[in-house]
This record gives structure tokens, C-alpha cells and sequence, in this order.
């Protein structure tokens, strides 16, 4: 028995920071399934299960609602197994109801009861879909004493948060880590965490296909499971379906001798027309090592998809080389030098040092940097 | 540099050579009246410094005289760093310039323009007419004196150094300045003047977005949370639905409902089976009532028959008894009428007593006052009469006090007369001796013994017959005059009826006498109450005396007697008549009484007897028709059959009771109906309950369904968390700005007091320079300086601003400024003369005084020249005094 598992679609969602870049995001989600289609024929994978988030939220447009369900449409050899998440919990007339009411083609499956499901070669499917957004009790407790065909694999689809890793899951919609034992599942596949992860022998989370946001898994991937017969254990590979890559970085400087290297590193990821960078800087820079590194960003963010820059860690020190820059003597010197005492006295608020780091900063990128490119020019 | 000479030719006015010398090094004075050609002086030596030999602009083409054919020739002589110079230089035409240094040629042409420069210390300018340099901060050119001297470039590089040198150069003012003014102009993109959000700025678009986006945002969770709410609605419903329609509820329902009405059905029947019952019990007790009331009715007629029968005879024995009665009482009763008409007919004859009395009364009253009437009758005729006499006598008295006055007046006018006649007449004096008694007549008067007397008209002395010695006066004209007035004397005495006016005088005081009588005859009439004419008064008391004699003669015949009786009389009469009226009321009340008491018996015996007879012949009428209904002769048989028929239906009813009574206990009882209708009301009730919330859920998930499936379809979901997002966006694009901002004005105001500070301390010199011309005028104040060197207020008790001081005060403390700079300058080794043309117009007094002394102090150490056309005003002034010298004057 053959099967992809993946979870968490999560399609409609929107990505406002990214500008004009925004539909790009959108449209690379509904492109992954296309791709798992494509990666299930390759493999010869007959049902693909979806565990749970299909939809963003549980009330998308009317394009939002139909746009996978027509992907799907392409791939009429392939069954596609669905499940309510707690982003799109079915509730009477929800997501799902609609999704019923447009008109689903055969190959495309609901699951919105606990009821056992047959697979057409002899595995049966025991689907746990959410009825609201958050659950207090385990919804998979029902696999335990779920009747399935003599010899028929076992396979449990749920959407939520293994117990013990509730604080790192999105909803508190508790699952029994142990439950492919007690209900003598030969594979627990879940939804919900947003990273591919191995809980148990029998129980994983596929991750998000195409990734959505920092801090998560860097490339979107599905599971090809593979599992021989009943009680054998189950073969799971990862399969990349991402467009995107989320990485983040952080990268600390002290002088701005780093700089080239940070640069050259940086840009050595593969594509970088694809990356979708979040680097936090720390550390401190003399304000010309400052300057310069403003200048490399503006390139980077160029080369990049997108550049998500965080510099609130990153302290600007002028030198004594800094203020000569700006003036050996007279009034900008003065001012160069009362903005320094301020940025550098601990009994000014936090706040108030930061603003006058970040004015000589100004006054060094007017003064100087202005200077320069006047001289250039 | 100090000027020494100047001179002029085709320049302005001055067609032929002008020469000014002797200037002094401190304060030299050119007092000429307008149009004396200073302001043409001045600007020669503007040009002859500062303007290229060569050039032909504007200022050099004016400098020209109209009506020469000659090149406008300058020639300055200054001394500089110890040496002399010579500037001399032609403009317009020939053009030319030539520099010598004690009497040296040193330069020529463009050379020599530039060189003058040089020794001035500035910068050779291309294309310029005139320098606006240093020395154009020091000369103030006419109508020029209140503007604020602002040095150009050139003049603050000569006062910059000239500072620099005290307190070290101001480096990176320009700069920072600069820098200041780019940060103003990007914080202009984002504030107002007054630090708010500019419209339209970004940071006014960044809080418009957030407010944007948070209501979007707000809107969308109003959505959402609307459908959250409708998702659970929902829920419950289809909960309630799946109740309503669970087929075991409502099959117990309905089974309950067939036994209760079942149970109900029984109970009606039973009930219409008592209801039956209960109509013929009713029947029969119909029946029974109806022989019971019949029997009753019988029994009642016999009995009827029998009592009418009993008040017959009872009415026949009282009716005569009753009749006999009447009649005595109607006996009585005329008897008491007859009393009351005798009453009455003394009454009548006591009122006419009275009345006789009344008038025999009034005719006493009028006959006491007749005597009175006489009386004043009397009296009033004999006062007319006495008023008639008099009033006829007065109107043959004509004359007045006046006529008397008039003729006295004449007489004493005479007797003046007279005695200036006598006194201016001779006297006659004749002595008649013994032997012509009796024969000397003087006039017709014999005379005797001795005459003595004027001779104031002719007078004849007869002596006997042996003479007459006619003696007449002199002509005078008193005579006239006296005659004059006799004359007019005797014409008064005529027409007032008189000969002399010692009759006039008697006649005046006989009217006087009549007057007083008539005053005395109203007197009396007034006291007779008569004021006007006493006639109609007489009148009227005649009549009042005839009509009391007609009412006493009434009187007498009524009462028939002769005369009248005395008031006591008649008040004795009137008391006794007053008893008598008053006894004969009495009796005569009390018969009405009586007549009424008898009156009322009369009636009630009547009616007892009328009700006697009417009872009586009513007895007889209800005997007759009683037996007519019962003879005497059917009773006793009547009588049986009814009792037959009351037994009978006794019977009867007693039957039908007891049928009913056995079926009312076994059937159920109201209660038990009531409960069973009510249980089956409230088994219907509840199946329609049912029903109706049925339709009613159903209608309320229709409902529901659609608003979920339209908000789902509107995508609201989507619509919030886009809104989230740019919300988010948003605000962090308005910290990102705000930020700026902040950091921006730090800089700027950084920036800003470094540059105040800096300027503060660069600018002291100056500011020691000119605290001395300063407190000349204006004590203890200090110049606020701003950029190069410009004025931009006065502190004194507080700042002010300059351009708000009045125009003379603006103009004072311009040229202080300059003689503060100038002395700056002097001190450093620049000596530049200050030159003022026409300046302070809008001093005062007290304040040109002061500013003499500031421009004394200014004299000692540089160059001064003053050029006035207030000859007055400026001689306080001192100081060197300069002439213009023509080339005729000088030859």
C-alpha cells in the first residue's frame, strides 16, 4: 500500500507584507498540488490524504473555494482523501458544505464524519475531522474501537496537536501520541505542525507543502509512505513540493570585516530569486562599516524574493575615524559628538539612545556618504 | 583707508570740475541744501572704487552729466597703510583708469580697477557694476539708512576674517546649516509649522492607512464574529430540529392523544344520557307544579268568594255612620267663614281711620310752616322793592371818582397858575382915608380902608366920580394858559352834569352812600338764600303758601271737622288704631286656622267615604264575577278532581327523579370531563407546538443557511486577515515614520544648538564693538544677531522683534551696527570710512543728539563723512566741515 501523505494547504491564505509579490505566494500554494499530483503518478501512489487545513479559513471567496477542487480535477486517477483542520472545521453550512454544494467529482472525498472509509485496495481510512476550531477531547479515541474490515490496513488521518507538543502546535485540538497502538493503526497521519516531524514508529506530521511563514520549515514537502502489509512498518520518504524557501538567518558583526563574507554566504543559497530571507542582525558597526552594510542590504533585497530585515539588535558605534569623517571641528562635529554622548549614556531610556544612534547615522550618511557620492560624481 | 580728496567732472551736476579736500580723518560734515549734487558725490565715489573703468551699466550711465560731451571723470585720493593713492577714472566715453601710489603710477586700466580691490581687501568680482562688499556695508546710500546691513559674500569674508582672528573660524557653519535646512525641508514633507502630520504628507497617509485598514479590520471581525455566532446558531437549531422530528417522541404523543380523546368520548355520551334524564325528570315536574297550581287557584277563589262576601256587609253597616259625619263638619266650617268676613270689615274701617289721621298729620306739619313762608314773603318784597329804588337812583348818577380826580387836577393846574400870575403882576394898594369911604370902587367892590392886591387882569378904580383908573397888567402868557385850562375845566363840569366841582364831589359821595345801601339790600336777600333776581323767589314762596292752604282744607273736610287737631292728638289716635289693627290680626289668624283644620276634615271624611263606596261596589263586582267562574253550587265537586290530578302527577315525578339519580352516580363528574377535554387540549396543543416549531426552525435554518453561505462566499475569512495584515503593514509604516521623524527633529535640533552656540560665540566681537554705540542710545540693550551678520532683534526689557521697532529706531540702530563694524574693522587694521547720506530722518531730538555722540565716537577712530542738507539739525554735530569747490571758485 502506497500513499502520499500531506497536510495543511492551508489555501486563500494572504500575504499582505509582500506587496505585488502577494498573488505570487498565493498562486505557488495551489501550484503545489499540481506538484503532488505529479510526484504521486511518478510513484504510483493511488490516494493521496490530506490531514486536515486544506483551506486557510472557513470562509475563502468563492474562488478561493473552488480553485483546489479544480486542481484536483486534472488528477481524476487519483484519489484525494480531505480533511477538516481546525482552520476549516466543518460546521453545518462551512467550508465543507459549500465545497459539497458545488459539486465535488468522485475521485475527491470529504471526510467530515468519524466514520471508517475503505480504500480500494484493502486499507481502510479512519478519518478524525474537526468540528470547531478548537477540541478539548482527543477525536481520534473513536479509532480505538472502530470496526474495519478483517486484514485491512488501518491507516488514522487527524488534524491537531500531539499531547506534549501542544505548546508548539497551533491548536490545542489534542491527539494521543500513543494512539496507533491502542487503536492498532499501521499509520497515524497528522496535520497541523507546520514542520515534517516523526512523533512516533507509525505517526508523523507531513509539514506544509509550501511554506508560509518564518521561523518554520525552510522547503515544502509531502510524505510518500509505503507500507507493506498490516503491523509492517511504514516507509516514509519526503518529497519537496516547494516553490519558496522561508530562511532565516541570524548573523552577528562586530566590525564590518564580516561584511563580504556575510554577503558571499548570503548570496551562495540556491536560488535566490526563490529565497524568502529573514535575517536579524546583531552586534555592533563602526557607522562606515554601517553605511556600507546598508548599501550590500539594498542589493541583497534585490536579488532575493524577499528580504524580511531585522537590524532592531544591530548597534551603530562611530569610531573615532566616524566623527572625523564627519568633521575634524565646528558645529556638525559638535553635534556629531552630543548625539554619541547621548546614544552611549546607559542612564538614557533605551528608546531615546536608540533614536540618537540612529540620528548620527543620518547626520553620517548626509554629511559623509553625500560627500562621497559628490566627490564620485 | 581714510579719503582725502575727491574730484569730479561730467559727473551729475557737475558739468565742470568739482573738488572736495580737507578731509579730516574722523568726522567730516557736507551740509548743502537739495539738489546740491552729495547723493551725485556719493555715488562717484562708489563707482570710482568699486565699477570697472569700462563698464556702461545702469549706474555708470547715470552718473553722466546730461549736457556734457566729456567722460564722467572721478579721481579719489586715500591714504592706506601709511601710503597715498590716487584713483582716477573716466567712464562713458574715453574710458580710463589709472592708480598711482605717492604720486607713483602703479596701475592702469583693468589693472587698476583690480588693484584697488587688492589694497580694500576683496575678491575681484566679474560682471558686477558696483561691489556689494564690505565698504557697502559701511556706506549708506540715501533713503538706505533703516535698511539692516547685511553683508554680501564678499563683506563677510572682510568681517569673518577680521573675527576669525579673535575667536577662531566657525567651521562647518555653512554645513551645518545646510544640513539643518535639508532636514527642515524633508520634516516639511512630513509636519506642519506646528509639528502635526502635514496633509498629504506620508506620515498623515501612514495614520490615514492604519485608521483605514483598523476599521476594514473591525468591520471584517464584526463579520466573522456574526458568522461565528450564525455556525453555532446553526448548530443548536439542527439539534432542536433532530428533537422535534425523533419519530419515538412523537409516537408517544399521538398514542396519548387517541386514548385522551377516546376517554373523552365516553364521558360525552354519558353525559347526553343524563342530559336526556334530566328533561323528562323536568317534565314531570312540569305536570306536577301545573295540577299543584291549579288545585292552588281553586282553593283561592272559593276563599275570595268568601271574604268579598264578609266586606260587603262590614261596608254597609259603617257607610251611613261615615255620611252623617261630612255633613256636620261642612256646618262648621260656614260658620267659621262668616267670622272671618266680620273681621275683615273692621279692618277695612281701621285703614281708613288711618289714612284720615296721615293727612291730618301733614296738613299740621304744613300749617306750622305756613306762618314762616308769610314771614319771608314779607320780607323778601320789601328788599326787592328797597333794591329797585336804589338801583333807579344810581342810574341817574353818572359821575365817577375819575371825573372827580380830573377836575381837581385842573384846579390845582390853576391855582399854579394864579400864583405865577400874582407873583408876576403889580400890586394895588389903595388907602381909603376917611373922606373917600364909600366912594372908591375897585371893580364893582366898594373899597374900605385899605385894598391890597395883584393885578393880574384889568381893574377899574373908580374914585367917585372923579376918576377911573383903569389898571391893566402887562400881556402875559400864563393868562393864556389859565384860561386855557378854565376853559377846559368848565367843559368837564358840563358833561359831567355840573357847575362847580364842589357839586361834583357831593354827587360823588351820594353815589357812594347808594352803593353801600344796595350792598347792604343783597346782604339781606343773601340771607333769604336769594342770590340772583328775587322775583321768581317771591314767586314761588306765594305758591307754597296757596298749596298748604288747599292741603289743610283737604284735610278738614276729610276728617269733617274745623279745625285741625293737635299732633298729640293724632299720635293717641294712631297708637289706638294700632292696637285695635293689631288684636283684629290676630283673631283673624287664628280663624284661617280654623278654617283650614276644617277644610282639611272635610276632605279626609269625603275620602273615606268615597273609598267606602268605590270598595263597596268593587266587593260587589268581584262577588259577581267570582261566582260566575265558581257557582256555589259546582264547589264541592270541583274541588275533588283537582286534588284527583295533583296525586297523579306526584307519581309521576317521583319515577323520573330516581332514574336520574342512579345515572348521575355511575356517569363521570364535571371534573373528570374537565381534566380529560383538558388533557386532550394540551396532548393537540402540543403536537401543534410541535409543528409549528418545526416550521418555524426550518424557516429560521433556511435563514441562517443563506447569511452563512453569503458571508462564506463574500469571503470574509480572507477579507479579515488581509485586513489584519495591512493593518499591520500599516501601523509599522507609521512607526517607520514616526521614527524618522523623531530622528530627524533630534538632528535638526542637534544640530541647530550646535550652530547657535557656535554663532553666539562668533558673533561676540561684533557684539562687544557695538555694546559701546549701543548704550549711547539705548542702555543696557543687546542685538540679536541671525545668519551674516543680520539683525534680527533687540533685547531691552524683553526681545523684540527688529522689524516690529518703529522706522527712526531701526534706522538708529542700522547705523549703529555699522559704526560697530567699522570699528571692528579700524581695530584690525581695515580702516573704511562710514559714509551716511541724508541718513537719520527719522530722528527725534533727544535721539540725534545721542546719535552725534555715538558718530564722535565713531570719529575717533576712522573716517567719518556726513552728508547732510539739515544745516540746522546737523551744525550740533561738530566735527570737520567740507565745502564743494567748482573749477570757477577755484579758479
Amino acid at each position: 500500500m502506497r500513499f502520499i501523505h500531506t497536510a495543511d494547504w492551508q489555501i486563500g491564505k494572504v500575504f499582505k507584507q509582500f506587496g505585488s509579490k502577494e498573488e505570487t505566494l498565493r498562486q505557488a500554494r495551489l501550484g503545489v498540488i499540481e506538484r503532488i499530483g505529479k510526484l504521486a503518478r511518478e510513484n504510483g501512489v493511488a490516494h493521496i490524504l490530506v490531514a486536515g487545513d486544506v483551506y486557510d479559513n472557513e470562509a475563502p471567496n468563492s474562488i478561493t473555494l473552488r480553485a483546489p477542487i479544480e486542481r484536483m480535477k486534472a488528477f481524476a486517477d487519483l484519489h484525494w482523501h480531505l480533511l477538516p483542520g481546525n482552520h476549516d472545521p466543518h460546521r453545518p453550512e462551512g467550508v465543507w458544505d459549500r465545497v459539497s454544494q458545488v459539486g465535488l467529482p468522485e475521485h475527491v472525498h470529504l471526510h467530515l464524519t468519524p466514520t471508517p472509509f475503505l480504500l480500494s485496495d484493502g486499507a481502510c481510512l479512519l478519518p478524525a475531522p474537526l468540528r470547531r476550531k478548537t477540541e478539548f477531547d482527543d477525536l481520534t479515541a473513536w479509532m480505538d474501537n472502530a470496526a474495519t474490515p478483517p486484514g485491512a490496513l488501518r491507516i488514522g488521518l487527524a488534524h491537531g496537536a500531539v499531547i506534549n507538543f501542544a505548546s508548539e502546535g497551533e491548536a490545542s485540538n489534542p491527539i494521543d501520541p500513543t494512539r496507533p497502538a491502542k487503536a492498532k493503526l499501521d499509520y497515524l497521519a497528522l496535520g497541523d505542525w507546520h514542520r515534517t516531524r516523526q512523533i512516533g514508529p507509525a505517526v508523523w506530521y507531513a509539514g506544509t507543502p509550501e511554506p508560509d511563514r518564518a521561523g518554520g520549515q525552510e522547503r515544502g514537502s509531502a510524505l510518500l509512505v509505503e507500507i507493506s502489509g498490516p503491523g509492517a512498518p511504514a516507509s516514509v520518504t519526503p518529497l519537496f513540493t516547494g516553490t519558496y524557501r522561508w530562511l532565516t538567518r541570524t548573523e552577528r558583526l562586530s566590525d564590518g570585516s564580516e561584511l563580504p563574507d556575510l554577503d558571499q554566504r548570503l548570496r551562495s543559497e540556491q536560488d535566490l530569486s526563490r529565497l524568502i530571507l529573514r535575517l536579524r542582525l546583531e552586534g555592533t558597526l563602526p557607522l562606515a562599516a554601517h553605511a556600507e552594510l546598508q548599501r550590500r542590504l539594498v542589493d541583497l533585497e534585490a536579488a532575493v524574493f524577499h528580504l524580511d530585515l531585522d537590524q532592531t539588535a544591530l548597534i551603530a558605534r562611530p569610531t573615532e575615524a566616524d566623527l572625523e569623517a564627519i568633521d575634524f571641528d565646528g558645529v556638525i562635529r559638535r553635534s556629531a559628538d552630543r548625539l554619541k554622548t547621548i546614544a552611549d549614556d546607559h542612564a538614557q531610556g533605551a528608546e531615546t539612545r536608540r533614536r540618537a544612534e540612529n540620528a548620527l547615522i543620518e547626520l553620517y550618511t548626509r554629511v559623509v556618504d553625500q560627500q562621497r557620492h559628490g566627490e564620485a560624481a | 583707508m581714510h579719503i582725502k580728496a575727491l574730484t569730479v567732472e561730467g559727473v551729475g551736476r557737475f558739468a565742470s570740475a568739482a573738488h572736495i579736500d580737507g578731509f579730516s580723518e574722523g568726522v567730516n560734515v557736507l551740509a548743502a541744501g537739495n539738489e546740491a549734487g552729495k547723493s551725485t558725490l556719493f555715488r562717484a565715489i562708489r563707482a570710482c572704487l568699486f565699477a570697472r573703468h569700462d563698464s556702461k551699466g545702469q549706474d555708470i550711465r547715470d552718473l553722466g552729466s546730461d549736457d556734457s560731451q566729456l567722460p564722467a571723470t572721478v579721481q579719489l585720493t586715500f591714504l592706506h597703510d601709511g601710503r597715498t593713492y590716487v584713483i582716477k577714472k573716466c567712464f562713458l566715453r574715453s574710458p580710463s583708469a589709472t592708480l598711482t601710489e605717492n604720486g607713483r603710477e602703479i596701475a592702469r586700466s583693468k589693472q587698476a580697477d583690480e588693484a584697488v580691490w587688492d589694497l580694500l581687501g576683496l575678491s575681484p568680482g566679474s560682471g558686477r557694476t558696483l561691489d556689494d562688499g564690505a565698504f557697502g556695508v559701511l556706506w549708506v546710500g540715501q533713503g538706505a539708512s533703516s535698511g539692516v546691513p547685511v553683508p554680501g559674500p564678499a563683506a563677510s569674508s572682510v568681517l569673518n576674517s577680521a573675527i576669525a582672528s579673535e575667536v577662531g573660524a566657525l567651521i562647518g557653519g555653512e554645513r551645518a546649516r545646510q544640513v539643518v535646512e535639508d532636514i527642515g525641508s524633508e520634516l516639511r514633507r512630513y509636519l506642519t509649522e506646528t509639528d502635526r502630520p502635514k496633509s498629504d504628507g506620508p506620515l498623515h497617509r501612514a495614520i490615514g492607512e492604519v485608521e483605514r485598514w483598523q476599521a476594514a479590520e473591525t468591520e471584517a471581525q464584526g463579520k466573522l464574529a456574526a458568522l461565528e455566532q450564525q455556525f453555532e446558531k446553526l448548530l443548536q437549531l439542527r439539534q432542536r430540529h433532530q428533537q422535534l422530528t425523533d419519530p419515538a417522541s412523537v409516537g408517544q404523543l399521538t398514542q396519548e392523544l387517541v386514548e385522551a380523546k377516546n376517554s373523552l368520548a365516553d364521558a360525552h355520551s354519558s353525559a347526553q344520557e343524563i342530559r336526556r334524564f334530566e328533561a323528562e325528570e323536568s317534565s314531570a315536574k312540569r305536570a306536577l307544579d301545573g295540577a299543584s297550581q291549579r288545585l292552588r287557584q281553586f282553593c283561592d277563589l272559593t276563599e275570595r268568594i268568601d271574604s268579598s262576601r264578609q266586606n260587603e256587609a262590614g261596608l254597609m253597616n259603617v257607610l251611613p255612620e261615615q255620611q252623617a259625619h261630612e255633613h256636620e263638619a261642612r256646618a262648621a266650617l260656614l260658620r267659621t267663614q262668616e267670622q272671618i268676613a266680620g273681621t275683615e270689615k273692621q279692618r277695612v274701617a281701621l285703614s281708613a281711620r288711618e289714612q284720615q289721621l296721615e293727612k291730618l298729620s301733614g296738613a299740621t306739619v304744613r300749617a306750622l310752616r305756613k306762618d314762616d313762608l308769610a314771614r319771608q314773603l314779607e320780607a323778601l318784597e320789601r328788599a326787592a322793592k328797597e333794591l329797585l329804588q336804589i338801583d333807579a337812583q344810581l342810574a341817574q348818577l353818572s359821575i365817577k371818582q375819575k371825573n372827580v380826580d380830573d377836575v381837581d387836577e385842573l384846579e390845582r393846574q390853576i391855582a399854579t397858575l394864579d400864583a405865577q400870575l400874582s407873583a408876576a403882576a403889580a400890586h394895588l394898594a389903595v388907602d381909603v382915608n376917611a373922606a373917600g369911604v364909600g366912594r372908591v370902587h375897585i371893580g364893582s367892590a366898594l373899597a374900605k380902608d385899605t385894598y391890597s392886591a395883584p393885578v393880574v387882569a384889568p381893574t377899574k378904580v373908580t374914585v367917585g366920580d372923579l376918576a377911573v383908573i383903569t389898571i391893566t397888567p402887562a400881556p402875559n402868557p400864563g393868562h393864556e394858559t389859565r384860561q386855557s385850562v378854565d376853559a377846559e375845566r368848565a367843559l368837564l363840569l358840563r358833561s359831567i352834569g355840573v357847575a362847580s366841582s364842589a357839586e361834583a364831589r357831593a354827587l360823588l359821595s351820594k353815589r357812594r352812600d347808594l352803593d353801600g345801601n344796595r350792598k347792604a339790600v343783597l346782604a339781606e336777600l343773601k340771607t333769604l338764600k336769594v342770590t340772583g333776581d328775587p322775583t321768581s323767589v317771591i314767586a314761588k314762596t306765594k305758591s307754597d303758601l296757596a298749596e298748604t292752604d288747599a292741603i289743610i282744607s283737604v284735610a278738614l273736610a276729610d276728617a269733617k271737622i274745623q279745625n285741625l287737631p293737635s299732633n298729640k292728638e293724632i299720635e293717641d289716635e294712631k297708637l289706638e288704631l294700632g292696637q285695635q289693627r293689631a288684636s283684629l290680626e290676630a283673631r283673624r289668624a287664628n280663624l284661617e286656622g280654623t278654617r283650614e283644620r276644617q277644610q282639611e276634615s272635610i276632605e279626609k271624611i269625603v275620602a273615606t267615604r268615597s273609598g267606602m263606596e268605590s270598595k263597596l261596589e268593587l266587593v260587589r263586582k268581584s262577588i259577581a264575577d267570582d261566582t260566575a267562574l265558581c257557582p256555589d253550587a259546582e264547589r264541592a265537586a270541583r274541588n275533588a278532581a283537582f286534588v284527583a290530578d295533583v296525586t297523579t302527577a306526584e307519581t309521576a315525578h317521583q319515577t323520573a327523579a330516581s332514574v336520574l339519580s342512579a345515572k348521575r352516580q355511575t356517569a363521570p363528574d364535571a371534573a373528570e370531563m374537565e381534566r380529560r377535554e383538558a388533557r386532550c387540549q394540551r396532548l393537540e396543543q402540543a403536537l401543534g407546538n410541535r409543528q409549528s416549531d418545526l416550521i418555524e426552525l426550518e424557516r429560521e435554518i433556511g435563514r441562517l443557511t443563506g447569511q452563512i453561505q453569503t458571508a462564506g462566499g463574500d469571503g470574509v475569512g480572507e477579507d479579515l486577515a488581509a485586513a489584519r495584515e495591512q493593518r499591520e503593514l500599516a501601523e509599522r509604516e507609521r512607526t517607520r515614520i514616526e521614527e524618522r521623524v523623531a530622528v530627524l527633529k533630534l538632528l535638526r535640533d542637534t544640530v541647530s544648538g550646535c550652530l547657535t552656540e557656535g554663532r553666539e560665540r562668533y558673533y561676540e566681537p561684533v557684539r562687544r564693538h557695538l555694546r559701546p554705540f549701543l548704550n549711547d542710545l539705548f542702555p543696557g540693550a543687546e542685538l540679536e544677531l541671525g545668519d551674516g551678520f543680520a539683525i534680527t532683534g533687540i533685547r531691552r526689557d524683553r526681545p523684540e522683534t527688529f522689524t516690529r521697532l518703529s522706522d527712526g529706531t531701526q534706522e538708529q540702530i542700522a547705523v549703529l551696527v555699522r559704526l560697530a563694524m567699522a570699528s571692528m574693522l579700524a581695530e584690525r587694521g581695515h580702516t573704511v570710512p562710514v559714509i551716511l547720506d541724508d541718513a537719520l530722518v527719522y530722528c527725534d531730538d533727544d535721539r540725534i543728539k545721542r546719535m552725534f555722540d555715538a558718530l564722535i565716537r565713531a570719529g575717533k577712530q576712522q573716517q567719518v563723512i556726513v552728508l547732510t542738507c539739515r544745516l540746522r539739525t546737523f551744525a550740533p554735530l561738530g566735527g570737520h566741515t567740507l565745502r564743494v569747490r567748482v573749477s570757477s571758485e577755484g579758479g
